[in-house]
């Protein structure tokens, strides 16, 4: 034992220090070679091991690999391996007598990996065709074709099974659901797994439709540099052995280590740049200036002119006037309408009698063009019994709205050893740092800059509003300080907005692991593992001097700053016996973990401070707020699986698990949930199967699996919530709006699923498709009561929803010709139906979030997510819309208008190559589904859009417009004319006319890479040059107006199905560039 | 024997997940307690409540609009007839879950511990807001409410008959004030009551001022009640208020978080001007609350004038500077748009029943041979004097307004048109009571809608409609409040507007 002590101490300095164990000469084999693609190109980052020993390499950019084996491990006759996700290992036999052994291989690409080793369950390596349940994986290179922010939005149509709607925010958020949302109040996102321990993908964005920024979610500081691979595993089924968190499924991911390259030091080099862009931008119209009823002229932008107060444009029309923008008046004074008084100047904020003419560009100018620098570099060291792998990534970005950045930094240090013959060891330590400067803000807010120009005045020349600002002898514009603008009412100058108040944060991660593994026997291994992710966020807003929301006007501004803490530690112990009898191999697992989880949060604000520029608790000028609050939570579980594998084509595999919850009542805190799922390769089982040529591989399986998940911690005792705030000097407590339940359950979500895998064509042809259902009952339910009992809503267990569609991935090798093109076509494919079974008993429906009076509901018998508000009043035998005094009603009765849900997601990949050229699509298809989009129902009151000209082409009011409808009194049809304004005025109230389809089709990804040939890498004393030209989101087809349709103001449920013009999804256009020197 | 340990290291996390399963412990709320103190709910709920009743939607763009105090120059929606539906939601939901349930709660903390000194002072306040609520919609939910908690409690509270409701206040009131014993040992919440300090006398005063308020609001509906509920009233334990030292009045702080509720809402916004209704008729009575209610318009520092209202956005843009604004006491000094009225503004208080209002409740029963109630014209006098008084005018400024032909009272039915008259303006800023006595009384008869009124909304709302959010959540016992009512429109009439 002492023994083995020293050498756990050296391997964990070694761990530590990154610094080599002295290895010991030894007489051994040497065993190297070259894996070389069937198309000739060698095979970077293939994998070639000896399996019995567990050593290997991976291979270089030139495809070669070497490793040594060591005397105490040369055993004789043994086997040599060589996979790559993506390909089919090959298998050959080898003799490890002491001699250098020669071996290359040529592996051929399937078309989609029905076969070959995958990461799956526990972060086990097993033959997928004995895998029973649905999974995919994606491998690190076709994740990082493009850079993208995240795991998540680098999935984006590459697997079946998978909703993602990406953020056009800077650094923002992607909301990931896998086969539907089965939780109605719950989390909806997928468990992330790193290396075997599940990390954080804790949702930071406090972006709404009602304003708030998007800090994007925790799975960002994974490092796309760092991952090798990555395995979705779709269904509660695969999931099981992952408890509760993975009832919506698991995102497998396996980082790089310096494991199995051959010995020695190996570098690279990455850089990237894209240059960013709005790929969506809202359509205005250029006609009609600022005002109501086709007067406007400026004194104080607050009113005291003529509609001057007005931040909508229904003004008069932009000729380029400067002259007439009012009208003349009749002897008593009252205005003579549609007769413009020429002897008036038509006076603005920039001018008196200035020229009253369109500035088309005001929106578009006032954005920047945006940039993404990624650099990386990696550096890994191996040695016959050590590996370590060291990678720093820095990214640049520059926001497309004025004085918006993010910086990240991310580093990685992994390492692994073998101690003795029976004992490795590996750690991992993933640091990120990440700064952020003004990230816009989302929503029904003047921080967000669509909101801006959606109430606005189509004349105003945003130049003119830049120049000021900028102007050093007079920043805020007047002589007296005052800011200069278009309106003062409502709205700031712009630039003011973005460089005054400033919005910074900060966040640092650790995610840190260690692991051990020791084989007992040939056949019995144990696994011990425990690791902790930290995070720590800040993030503070600070409102300048006469911020119009946020600070009191009588204080030089104010500020909040807000830090939380998370923190989740796992330790992992388990057992794995792999065993071959007669006819079976079979794999048992048995494991314990135990998880626990703190979160702190901590917060203060004030919304007036005394010397100006100094957001400092000090500085207070009214007596701040401040807010603590921790929570803490911790779940015991064993479990066990057992696997096993009939004449290579028959699996059956069973699992259980038994989580202790610290959430649920004591009585309620222990439940188990088990799995089966079974699978068949009938093309082994019948080999007349194969005999046509049409089908080559054909493969059953078909599962069922019951998973529980626990609540929330402090669910079960309704409290009072005290205040920081005192009023004059007493103080204040309130009981909770929400009443607690003593008695919870924990949910439960059952899914069966059953598939078929099929290779047609000698292999050209693949298919992989899933149905499956889920459902999930006893849900933990904050259910929104009647307000008369004292509380809004109280915490039950009922409900059930239940989820069934179908997944699949159809892949073909198009075109394979011997000059060396190859073409292979992907498509991947989710038809999800969901639906509210039920609520609570003589509940119909609960609201998800709420905007103008519409709803986001879960409505019993409806879609999860239907769109509830007010629609236009209608004639129950025609449908026509009712009319009174020519303008549509509202129907007083709330009704549904639409499903957020869409009809099916997919996407489309097209990958051709030939010789070192690669080329890359992705289409990314999303049918189906609505929003309530606040954007455009205002841009179209507010006369900013285009389409508020029908009805005012001739001039501010003519020749009006009809609306098409009966009239309410006669019932006849209504023939009266009304003006554009009154007309689109009229819309408010009536949720309908916001309500819009965000079907899509987007051509996400495109990349054209070139290997420069050696002879050129040469020269620059490369190895290895990889040049791509990369873009993303290049176009976008949609019927959805003025906005991106793809919206995801946050991972969480309640931001779907509204949009207040969020900032669109990037155009991003540029370079990448790979060396290995 | 090297397996056997390594397996034991192995098994130990095992074991441990197993065994050490009652985590429990760890779910107690470390940062909000399961029970609170009397005092700081109250504290928080009579901040809240009035807050709310108070709160620029619910005067700025509700009542103050439908009593014609106030109108709107920009945005104009409400002023045309169309409520928010979140406000209407917001009302209902945040006054049942936020005060009137801590008043609840702060009543079963002084029943369990048998201090009526405790529940008296939140029951009275309850009343005081149920009054508004059943006046704002009719029917409502009362007998079956703040049982969410309760076990067997209704999930689905019924709505009670607007009568069932005044009688239960009524009742409620009457026992309060009976049940408060000033002077005792029983000290009740002592300095965390914001109104009185701790001073059950005033409460009883206010618990029986508020019972005549009630019981006037029934003269129309059912004489005989409100006759036996004036003279009940006006005889209760402790008697009504008695001079503007009575004022059920919440001074705010002013720090910045709790401010005078409109010059909170005019630092920022500067929708709001005084109502042509209210404007003419304090010029027509040289009323010298005009300055303290009023500013000059900016356009003429000499001139005061209403706006009308019921404009849209086209009519009423050219009276943005020739109209006043309300008096620079709602200010709180600098603003978004300039400086008006002085820091001071933001604790102005708010009033939620005053002596002023006492004396023409007295005037009016006298006027009517109600509650034991005579001379009419000296309480007349009393009551104008104490609104003259309350907005820092003084004595010589009443004596001079009374003289005034058209001010000094005349019996009979001018009277009363009087009594009503002056009751409006000095309810300014108290909208909902405003608007209720103009529902009950008609008076004054100026308040007409406006030019620009919706099509759906013809006149000035007799109520709001139910919030939507009901139909979600309790829809069966929000039809049946709506069939016993007729329709849920705004020109309903409630019971007691007959």
């Amino acid at each position: 034992m002492p023994r083995h002590f020293t050498r756990l101490a050296s391997a964990t300095a070694f761990l530590l220090l990154f610094a080599p164990v002295a290895a010991h000469a030894q007489q051994a084999t040497t065993i190297s070679g070259r894996v070389m693609t069937d198309g000739k190109a060698p095979l970077q980052g293939a994998s070639v091991t000896v399996p019995t020993t567990g050593l290997g390499a991976t291979t270089d950019a030139e495809g070669r690999y070497s490793f040594t084996v060591p005397t105490s491990r040369l055993r004789g006759p043994s086997s040599l391996t060589a996979r790559r996700i993506g390909f089919v290992s090959r298998t050959v036999s080898i003799e490890l007598t002491g001699s250098a052994i020669t071996q290359d291989f040529t592996l051929t690409q399937s078309a989609a990996q029905l076969t070959g080793v995958v990461v799956t369950a526990l972060s086990q390596q097993r033959e997928k065709s004995t895998i029973a349940t649905s999974q995919q994986e994606v491998s690190g290179d076709e994740l990082n074709r493009t850079k993208t922010n995240s795991v998540v939005s680098a999935l984006s149509g590459k697997v079946s099974g998978l909703q993602i709607s990406q953020s056009g925010n800077m650094g923002g958020t992607s909301r990931i659901v896998i086969r539907g949302a089965s939780s109605i109040l719950g989390q909806n996102q997928p468990l992330f797994i790193v290396d075997g321990l599940p990390v954080s993908n804790q949702d930071y964005s406090t972006a709404s439709a009602s304003g708030g920024r998007d800090y994007g979610s925790a799975i960002q500081d994974i490092n796309m540099d760092d991952v090798e691979s990555v395995t979705v595993l779709k269904g509660p089924n695969a999931a099981a052995l992952y408890g509760s968190r993975a009832s919506n499924g698991a995102v497998v991911i396996t980082t790089k280590t310096g494991r199995g390259w051959s010995r020695g030091t190996h570098i690279s080099f990455t850089s990237r740049f894209t240059n960013d862009a709005p790929s969506v931008m809202p359509n205005y119209q250029n006609q009609y200036g600022q005002g109501f009823g086709g007067e406007f002229n400026y004194v104080d932008g607050a009113g005291g002119g003529t509609n001057d107060g007005a931040d909508e444009s229904w003004g008069p029309k932009m000729d380029g006037r400067t002259t007439g923008c009012v009208f003349k008046h009749d002897a008593s004074g009252n205005p003579i309408v549609g007769q413009y008084d020429t002897s008036v100047g038509c006076d603005q904020f920039t001018g008196k009698a200035m020229p009253w003419m369109a500035h088309p560009d005001n929106v578009s100018g006032f954005f920047r063009s945006g940039s993404t620098v990624s650099n990386n570099l990696t550096v890994s060291q191996s040695f016959d019994q050590a590996a370590g792998r060291l990678s720093i990534t820095r990214d640049d970005i520059k926001g497309i709205v004025p004085n918006t950045t993010l910086g990240r930094t991310t580093s990685a240090l992994s390492a692994n050893a073998t101690v003795f013959e029976k004992l490795d060891v590996t750690g991992s330590l993933q640091y990120s740092q990440l700064a952020g400067m003004n990230r816009p803000e989302n929503g029904y807010t003047e921080g967000n800059p669509f909101m801006t120009f959606t109430w606005f005045g189509r004349q105003v020349d945003v130049a003119a509003l830049k120049r000021q600002y900028f102007n050093l002898n007079s920043p805020y514009g007047f002589a007296d300080g005052s800011l200069y603008n278009w309106n003062d009412n409502y709205h700031r100058n712009p630039y003011w907005q973005f460089y005054d108040n400033a919005a910074p944060d900060t966040r640092d991660r650790i995610v840190a692991q260690v692991s051990a593994n020791y084989t007992f026997t040939p056949w019995l291994t144990g696994l011990v593992r425990g690791g902790a992710d930290n995070a720590r966020n800040t993030t503070e807003e600070h409102f300048a001097k006469g911020n119009i929301d946020r600070a009191s006007p009588a204080y030089n501004g104010g500020f909040t700053n807000n830090t939380g803490r998370l923190r989740e530690m796992n330790f992992e112990g388990l057992l794995t016996a792999r065993k071959t009898v007669s006819f079976a191999d079979i794999t048992a697992n048995l494991g314990g973990n135990r998880r626990r989880n703190d979160s702190y949060n901590n917060a203060f604000s004030t919304n007036g401070i005394l010397v100006e520029g100094i957001y400092n608790l000090a500085n207070a000028g009214v007596t701040p707020t401040a807010t603590n609050s921790e929570f803490h939570s911790a779940v015991n579980s064993t479990y066990g699986s057992v696997i096993a594998t009939m004449k290579k084509h028959w699996t059956v595999e069973i699992t259980g698990r038994n989580d202790w919850s610290s959430t649920l009542p004591k009585d309620n805190a222990s439940y188990f949930y088990p799995s089966v799922n079974s699978s068949l390769i009938l093309s082994d089982l019948f080999p007349w199967i194969t005999s046509g040529q049409k089908v080559s591989y054909l493969k059953l399986r078909g599962g069922w699996a019951r998973v529980g998940s626990d609540a929330g911690p402090y669910q079960l005792a309704t409290v009072y919530n005290g205040s920081s705030r005192k009023f004059g000097s007493l103080a204040l407590f309130t009981l909770a709006d929400q009443s607690a339940n003593a008695q919870l359950k924990p949910e439960q979500t059952i899914g069966s699923e059953g598939g078929i895998e099929a290779a047609l064509f000698s292999d050209r042809v693949t298919f992989d498709g899933t149905y499956y259902s889920k459902i999930s009952r006893n849900q933990v339910l904050a259910l929104t009561t009647a307000p008369a009992t004292g509380f809004s809503s109280t915490i039950i267990n009922a409900g059930q929803i239940s989820n069934r569609g179908f997944e699949g991935t159809l892949s073909a090798r198009v075109l394979r010709s011997s000059t060396g093109v190859s073409w292979t076509s992907t498509f991947n494919y989710l038809r999800n139906r969901n639906k509210v079974d039920a609520l609570a008993p003589g509940l119909a429906a609960t609201r998800l979030s709420a905007q103008w009076s519409s709803e986001i509901q879960a409505r019993e018998g409806e879609p999860y997510g239907v769109l509830f508000g007010y629609a236009f009043l209608r004639d129950s035998a025609t449908h026509k819309i009712l009319t009174a005094n020519g303008l549509p009603l509202k129907d007083g009765t709330k009704r549904i208008l639409g499903n957020v849900n869409p009809d099916w997601t997919g996407g489309w990949i097209n990958e051709v190559r030939y010789r070192a050229w690669t080329l890359n699509a992705l289409l990314d298809i999303r049918r189906g589904g609505q929003n309530f989009s606040v954007g455009n129902w205002f841009g179209t009151q507010s006369g900013v859009l285009a389409n508020t000209l029908r009805g005012r082409e001739v001039d501010w009011n003519n020749p009006g417009l009809v609306v098409d409808g009966i009239d309410k009194a006669s019932g006849k049809q209504n023939t009266t004319t009304v003006i554009a304004e009154d007309y689109n005025h009229s819309l408010f109230g009536i949720n309908e006319a916001g309500i819009y389809n965000t079907g899509f089709v987007k051509l996400r990804e495109v990349q054209l890479g070139w290997e420069v040939p050696s002879r050129f890498a040469n020269r620059v004393r490369a190895q290895s040059l990889n040049i791509a030209f990369v873009a993303r989101n290049l176009h976008t087809w949609t019927d959805f107006p003025n906005y991106d349709p793809e919206n995801a103001a946050n991972a969480g449920n309640g931001g779907q199905g509204y949009d207040m013009g969020a900032l669109p999804t990037l155009r991003s256009i540029g370079l990448n560039v790979t060396i290995v020197p | 024997m090297r397996h056997a340990k390594g397996l034991a290291v192995l098994l130990a996390p095992l074991v441990v997940a197993a065994c050490q399963h009652d985590l429990t412990g760890l779910n107690s709320n470390p940062n909000s307690p399961t029970t609170a103190p009397a005092g700081p709910l109250f504290t928080q709920a009579v901040q809240s409540g009035i807050g709310r009743y108070y709160g620029s939607f619910q005067t700025l763009a509700m009542s103050e609009l439908f009593a014609q105090h106030i109108a709107q120059i920009q945005y104009v929606e409400e002023d045309r007839g169309h409520i928010r539906p979140d406000v209407i939601d917001g009302l209902f939901t945040g006054s049942y879950t936020s005060e009137l349930e801590d008043w609840q709660k702060v009543i079963d903390q002084g029943d369990a511990a048998k201090s009526p000194n405790t529940s008296g002072p939140a029951r009275v306040m309850q009343s005081w807001e149920l009054q508004m609520m059943t006046d704002i919609w009719g029917d409502i939910p009362y007998s079956e409410a703040f049982k969410g908690d309760v076990a067997g409690g209704a999930l689905k509270p019924k709505y009670d008959a607007q009568k069932d409701i005044y009688y239960g206040l009524l009742k409620t009131v009457t026992d309060a004030a009976a049940a408060m014993k000033p002077g005792s040992t029983d000290l009740g919440l002592g300095t965390a009551d914001p109104l009185y300090k701790g001073d059950l006398g005033k409460w009883q005063k206010f618990a029986n001022s508020l019972h005549a308020r009630m019981a006037m609001r029934l003269s129309k509906v059912d004489a005989t009640k409100a006759a036996a509920e004036l003279t009940a009233a006006f005889s209760g334990p402790g008697g009504t208020f008695t001079s503007n030292a009575d004022n059920a009045m919440l001074a705010w702080p002013g720090d910045g978080i709790f401010d005078n509720p409109w010059a909170a809402t005019f630092a920022t916004r500067d929708d709001d001007r005084m109502s042509k209704t209210l404007i003419d008729t304090l010029v027509a009575l040289n009323d010298p609350r005009l300055k303290v209610y009023a500013q000059p318009t900016k356009a003429d520092p000499t001139k005061y004038a209403g706006l009308q209202n019921g404009l849209d956005n086209t009519t009423v843009a050219p009276f943005f500077n020739t109209t006043s604004r309300p008096g620079t006491v709602f200010y709180p000094g600098a603003t978004s748009y300039g400086t008006f009225g002085t820091v001071a503004g933001k604790k102005t208080p708010s009033y939620l029943m005053t002596y002023s209002e006492v004396e023409l409740l007295k005037a009016e029963a006298a006027e009517r041979g109600l509650g034991g109630q005579t001379n009419a014209a000296g309480h007349y006098n009393a009551g104008v004097r104490a609104s003259m008084l309350q907005w820092g005018l003084t004595d010589a400024d009443a004596d001079a307004y009374l003289a005034r032909p058209g001010v000094a009272y005349v019996a009979g039915a001018a009277g009363l048109q009087q009594i009503g008259l002056q009751k409006w303006i000095a309810l300014f800023t108290t909208g909902f009571e405003a608007w209720a006595e103009w529902r009950r009384t008609g008076n004054p008869a100026s308040i007409k809608p406006g030019p620009k009124m919706y099509a759906d909304v013809v006149g000035i709302p007799r109520r709001l409609t139910y919030p939507s959010q009901e139909q979600s959540v309790n829809s069966a016992a929000l039809n049946d409040a709506i069939s016993r009512m007729g329709t849920d429109t705004y020109l309903t009439h409630v019971w007691w507007d007959k």
